[in-house]
């Protein structure tokens, strides 16, 4: 018999929920996203994106079900992310589906989000296995990771400061270009010259694993505002493709080195930034005079979604890793804490 | 008929659990100990287990909509719509306010339930009992001094009653003098059989809450908003 699993996701600005069967079968993957309501803020609003998961969630969870035609008896376990992410935002996707397994008698699985977006590789490449370096970059997080086996990670480092999709977004702010920065500045940089400007690349050369992007994004604004206080003409693409090579060589070239060190031949990555062309290019083309493989998700597996959620849920329930109804949402959720 | 009343709009967690005019159960727990979103799930069970009874055996579940604490209130909301959901029970949303006022069903005065907002305004509305509850002055958020003027002119006995007495019971008492009273503290937070009671009101009449769309009654906009409304309008 099979496993169904229902996944249910928000911990920031997409309320999603989906099916997930035997762990890597997708039946169904809803997301309600609320990039138009946050857009004119320039960023993502905590308060409203609660508001709005309060609005969505039911409607997102019936519709997973109802794609998948499937009802909640059908179900061998709820998973749902208690963090890291926003608290506010968490405890909405959290309590409705505490509520549903306590009612139903289903049982409930807390899921860590970076962990839910490392397997939405394991979801997509089935060859995949650990151990690997896994590189998790979006507009919440910055992390490199090693993964020995499933379930146990080690956190090699993570950004000081901004997460590396919020200096996208902040630049694109800056320059008016719209929300969110990262498909904007991916398209405009294409018609520009990455050499033009020498930016900072911050840390590269450091031996430890950590990112700091906030000298990087202040240094992108300065250029820009002086370039502007001395009536240049703004080369707008050239200074973003500048900027976004400068991001591009820090992560490949600490994840990479994290490759060599722990002596992997997979490399992971997974969020939102994962997207981006140029990073999987220059990955891929570094990793592969080492001989080491890149993954990554499907653009709709790198953002926030549910059925990696799901997908997670499954391993731990198949490892009997059920949580209490008295799980709490973590904002600052570490991925080694064992909490189940 | 039974209903499983859930308020956590403030720092306490209560519920209550009322068949007709009965209170079968009572729980209160203040989330200073524990957070209410780690307990909620287990008091219900543990409220339900106590007098022997399962969810199916209820019929209907009341939920305090606010206004209150944001988060409280979504996370009493988000579990309401989850039981709802999961056993096609009827949601009943109450106005955490009315739920306070039904305390004192029977005054002779108008009743007005303060609650503190985290902004240091006061969620409030005035009731005066004709059958029933009726709101003389609708549910607002603002300063206190203003709210005190408008008390001001209806120039009857006013009962107090909800969190906020315990911090502006003198500047109430300043402005109002003799017409203002105040319940004891100890009946000040709101209490979950109030919103079972009510619940049950609104579902005898037929009226029941739609848990696709239904969101808190948050009477204020989010900071953010209110910041970019006043840059661009
Ligand atoms: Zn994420």
């Amino acid at each position: 018999m099979s496993d169904l699993i229902l996944g249910i996701e928000t911990s920031c600005d997409e309320t999603a929920a989906a099916i997930v069967e035997d762990g890597n079968e997708i039946i169904s993957n809803v997301i309600a996203s609320q990039i138009t309501v946050h857009q004119k803020y320039g960023g993502v609003v905590p308060e409203i994106a609660s508001r709005k998961h309060m609005e969505y969630i039911i409607p997102v969870i019936d519709r997973a079900l109802c794609t998948a035609e499937k009802k909640l008896d059908d179900l061998s376990g709820i998973a749902v992310t208690y963090g890291p992410g926003l608290i506010g935002s968490l405890l909405v996707g959290l309590s409705v589906a505490k509520a549903i397994a306590y009612a139903r008698d289903i049982p409930f699985i807390g899921v860590n989000h970076l962990e839910a977006h490392i397997y939405a590789n394991f979801l997509e490449h089935k060859e995949l296995k650990p151990p690997c370096i896994c590189l998790i970059v979006s507009g919440g997080h910055t992390s490199l990771i090693y993964m020995k086996d499933f379930g146990e990670y080690k956190l090699l480092g993570q950004t000081k400061d901004d997460a590396v999709g919020e200096v996208f977004d902040k630049i694109s702010k800056v320059l008016n270009l719209g929300y969110p920065g990262g498909p904007i500045i991916e398209e405009l940089a294409k018609r520009g010259n990455p050499s033009a400007v020498k930016f900072p690349r911050p840390l590269m050369n450091n031996k430890d694993y950590d990112f700091s992007f906030s000298g990087l994004k202040t240094a992108v604004i300065y250029h820009i505002k002086k370039s502007k206080k001395e009536n240049k003409i703004l080369q707008v693409e050239d200074i973003l493709a500048s900027f976004q090579q400068a991001v591009v060589d820090v992560l490949v070239e600490k994840t990479v080195n994290a490759a060599q060190e722990f002596k992997t031949k997979h490399i992971v990555l997974a969020g939102g930034v994962a997207a981006n062309n140029l990073l999987r290019k220059d990955i891929k083309e570094r990793a592969k005079i080492l001989n080491i493989e890149v993954f990554y998700p499907s653009l709709y597996l790198c953002t926030d979604n549910a059925a990696m959620v799901a997908s997670v849920g499954y391993f731990k329930l198949k490892d009997n890793k059920k949580s209490s109804l008295s799980l709490d949402a973590i904002s600052r959720l570490p991925l080694e804490r064992k909490n189940y | 008929m039974k209903i499983l009343g859930i308020d956590t709009s403030t720092k306490i967690c209560s519920l209550g659990l009322v068949e007709e005019m009965d209170i079968l159960a009572e729980y209160n727990l203040s989330s200073y100990y524990q957070k209410t979103s780690s307990i909620l799930v287990f008091a219900i069970k543990d409220v339900l287990e106590g007098v022997g009874l399962k969810l199916s055996d209820l019929d209907g579940i009341a939920v305090s909509i606010g206004p209150g604490s944001f988060t409280g209130l979504r996370i009493g909301l988000g579990v309401a719509k989850g039981l709802s959901y999961a056993t096609s029970l009827p949601l009943l949303a109450i106005p955490t306010l009315d739920a306070l006022a039904f305390s004192l069903m029977g005054m002779p005065f108008l009743v007005c339930p303060i609650l503190e907002s985290k902004r240091g305004e006061i969620y409030s509305a005035v009731f005066r009992e004709v059958d029933g509850l009726d709101k003389v002055v609708d549910y607002n958020c603002e300063g206190i001094n203003s709210l005190l003027a408008k008390l001001s002119f209806l120039k009857e006995k006013i009962i107090f009653i909800g969190e906020g007495i315990i911090k502006y019971r003198k500047t109430i008492e300043e402005k109002l003098g003799r017409n203002a009273l105040f319940v004891g503290s100890h009946l000040a937070p709101p209490r979950g059989v109030n919103v079972a009671f009510l619940g049950l009101e609104k579902l005898k009449k037929g009226e029941e809450d739609n848990i696709y769309t239904l969101s808190p009654l948050y009477l204020r906009k989010s900071q953010a908003e209110i910041i970019w409304e006043k840059k661009y309008k």
